[in-house]
């Protein structure tokens, strides 16, 4: 029967007690239980204490039990096992070099062994990077001995040995560097310290199509942040010998702390050589640190449904996520979606942390890595975002009778509050600004604002080149608004598309703007008066938000490039596809006082 | 029938019952108040405010203040935390030679037609 009486699942101490008080009420040998200087109540404490921590404990082996609940990094990454989910290690930084060799006499070849060591420096600290495989350099026909684009990777080269004792059951190949990459280990597998014949192991993710003779290892998390790797039992996976000797070999990485590096020299030599030019292709990128716990309790249950196959949308954000730590904001779509339709692709825009889009380099891995997954007929392409820039414009309106802040003051503020809402709210793929919300975190900027009347807009930027005519199509991704001017003024006398200023020919203060009949026009702004120069330069669907300019050949223009901006339709702004929705960070915020 | 009841201190058995030995009435409750007066505050689990801080004299010298101090320290905690008796004098006199205080509480006790004097000797115990 259950015990109604006393409960004790609790973790107060205060219930504890008084549950313990309730449940002596019914007996009449003790009757001091209630009085603080009783013994009895002395007892009392002792027990709560002692219910309070087993609660506690129990509460705690109940939590790390399950991976939804569990804060402490072995429990996660142990029910990660059970999902044959392997956390992302550290990664090396990667960049890409040319080397030539000019030797002081003429080699048929020469060696460039695996390892070979260059170092770079970043924020004051030197890094290492070396090669991930052997090349033979032949001379050219002019003499010359070089590399083109060839990969190094940072990190410091470890070795470490192990020697199989069957007689030890308990024996664990556990690796002692947290900070390895895991994509660069390699496994050799020697007979005996005396028998020198040996095996190189490779990894595998799963048994399928393993027996007893495969030479395979799997690498599997263990606790301390560091990594395990274990062989075959004779049946999946040839099963070690007493007194093989295990050769582990990585790199050991210093996460994005060697990024950036762009300036490359040789350590060491070349098979004897000193005199080695090396120039940068691209400087260092991609270096990571190990998967974070949130994010392997994020990944590991959506990893076991993907399966190592990129079928789904989700599949290919959750694995790329899985395997490229440095990508920022990733969107999925098919090639079916888009205008014109490309049947069979799969289309990847990838945004990476600390840089805008992605570089070809790291599109390649990107497309390699999603090649062995992706179905037969499915080719994947990686594109760059495209980023849609959000213009707030803002009238606030403030009683300064209940603030001791300034005009300044309250603008600070309105400036905080947008870039929170717009950090929180965009900056993603498919994202979505609602005029509303954006409006009342204005409102809520400060007690004293009494109301806003805010504007948004779209901008896009191009970059033309000067004297040269040049084509662009920019896709604002949202209805634009359409209006009639009246005797060539619009209402609130700016076109819904309209840019800033260029020099056209010898006409200073052109802007590009439409002529709500779907035509962008060349427009000069003399004096306040504005006459058409080129009456169609290009097109603008307002339905798609696409924006079409033909041949446009401007003499000059100030800043980055020319900005056009245009007015939505919709007081809710989205983006789709490879397009991110991100906030200009330049609002334009009138502030009036109203005396309540 | 009694109207307070705890056990004893020093777990004493019952010479016929076996069973552990127990304190009644005016007994229990000059227990209780001696273990209040021996309890720093602190001392007992989750309720900081429980005891008297007498302990915490034990190294300051022997004032005429300290008299006072002690004084209001026993009026105190047992006004705050033992409900079943009401202070009617206390007494403390310094025994230099020995290193102790001797001190005498008069206590009414609900429920006793007496008053009721109990002794409490403070000394060091190592």
């Amino acid at each position: 029967m259950a015990n109604t009486t006393l409960s004790v699942a609790n973790v107060d101490f205060g219930t504890l007690k008084s549950s313990y008080k309730t449940y002596l009420q019914g007996q009449t040998l003790f009757k001091d239980f209630d009085f603080t200087g009783s013994n009895l109540n002395v007892l009392l404490d002792v027990m709560s204490y002692n219910t309070y921590m087993n609660n506690f404990y129990l509460n705690m082996v109940a939590a790390e039990s399950f991976l939804d609940s569990a804060v402490l990094r072995d429990s996660v990454v142990s029910h990660a096992k059970t999902l044959n989910y392997l956390p992302s290690s550290y990664t090396s930084s990667k960049a890409t070099i040319n080397i030539t060799i000019t030797p002081d006499d003429a080699p048929a070849a020469i060696s460039l062994p695996k390892y070979t060591a260059f170092t770079a420096m970043v924020d004051s600290n030197t890094y290492t990077f070396s090669t991930n495989e052997g090349i033979t350099i032949q001379a050219d026909a002019n003499g010359a001995y070089y590399v083109n684009n060839l990969d190094v990777f940072e990190g410091e080269i470890v070795t470490e040995l192990y020697q199989v004792n069957t007689a030890n059951t308990s024996q664990r190949f556990v690796l002692n560097n947290k900070e390895i990459d895991i994509d660069s280990l390699i496994v050799n597998v020697t007979e005996s310290t005396t028998n020198l014949a040996n095996a190189n192991y490779t990894r595998s993710l799963n048994t399928v199509g393993m027996d007893g003779e495969s030479n395979n290892y799997f690498i599997v998390p263990s606790e301390n942040e560091l990594y395990e790797i274990q062989f075959g039992d004779g049946v999946l996976g040839r099963n070690l010998s007493h007194g093989n000797v295990i050769e582990a070999k990585y790199r050991r990485a210093a996460a994005n702390n060697a990024d950036s590096a762009s300036v490359f020299s040789l350590a060491g030599d070349i098979q004897g050589y000193t005199n080695v030019a090396v120039t940068t292709v691209s400087s260092s990128v991609g270096g990571g640190y190990n998967e974070s716990i949130e994010s392997i309790k994020f990944n590991a249950p959506k990893s076991i449904t993907v399966q190592d196959r990129l079928v789904t949308v989700n599949d290919y954000k959750t694995l790329l996520r899985q395997a490229f730590n440095d990508i920022q904001a990733i969107n999925v779509y098919g090639g079916e979606e888009l205008s014109p339709p490309l049947f069979g692709k799969v289309v990847i825009s990838v945004d990476l942390a600390n840089a805008d889009g992605i570089s070809d380099q790291r599109k390649e891995d990107i497309m390699e890595y999603v090649k062995d997954r992706a179905p037969l007929s499915i080719s994947p392409v990686v594109v760059n975002p495209e980023f849609l820039y959000v213009d707030v414009t803002t009238e606030v309106v403030y009683n300064p009778n209940v603030t001791v802040k300034s005009d300044e003051e309250v603008k600070s503020s309105v400036v905080a509050a947008l870039k929170t809402y717009t950090n929180v709210s965009i900056g993603d793929f498919d994202s979505k600004l609602r005029l509303s919300k954006l409006s009342r975190a204005i409102d809520d900027a400060d007690p004293a604002i009494i109301n806003n009347n805010t504007v948004i807009r779209l901008q896009k930027s191009i970059v033309p080149t000067i004297g040269t005519p040049g084509s662009f199509t920019l896709n604002f991704d949202n209805e634009i608004y359409r209006e009639i001017p009246q005797n060539n003024n619009f209402v609130d006398g700016t076109a819904p598309i309209s840019s800033s200023t260029f020099t056209f020919g010898n006409l200073i203060n052109c802007f590009l703007r439409d002529d709500g009949s779907g035509v962008i026009q060349i427009v000069q702004d003399s004096q306040g008066v504005v006459q058409v120069v080129s009456s169609a330069v290009g097109s603008i669907d307002y339905t798609t938000g696409v924006v079409q300019i033909f041949d446009l050949n401007v003499s000059a223009y100030s800043g980055a490039g020319i900005t056009l901006t245009a007015m939505p339709t919709n007081q809710t702004v989205s983006s789709s596809k490879n397009i991110i929705l991100s906030y200009n960070s330049t609002p334009h915020i009138t502030i009036t006082q109203e005396r309540i | 029938m009694s109207t307070f009841s705890d056990f004893n201190n020093s777990f004493a058995i019952h010479p016929s019952k076996k069973d552990i030995a127990l304190k009644t009435d005016v007994n229990a409750v000059i227990q209780s108040i001696k273990s209040l007066l021996l309890t720093d505050k602190g001392e007992r689990l989750f309720q900081p405010d429980v005891g008297s801080n007498i302990r915490q004299m034990l190294f300051e010298n022997y004032t005429p203040q300290t008299t006072i101090l002690l004084k209001q320290f026993i009026s105190e905690t047992v006004e705050n935390f033992e409900p079943r008796a009401a202070i009617l004098d206390i007494s403390v006199s310094p025994d230099d030679d020995n290193n102790t205080v001797q001190v005498k509480i008069m206590v009414r006790i609900v429920n006793q037609a007496d008053p009721v004097q109990m002794d409490l000797i403070l000394e060091r115990i190592r």
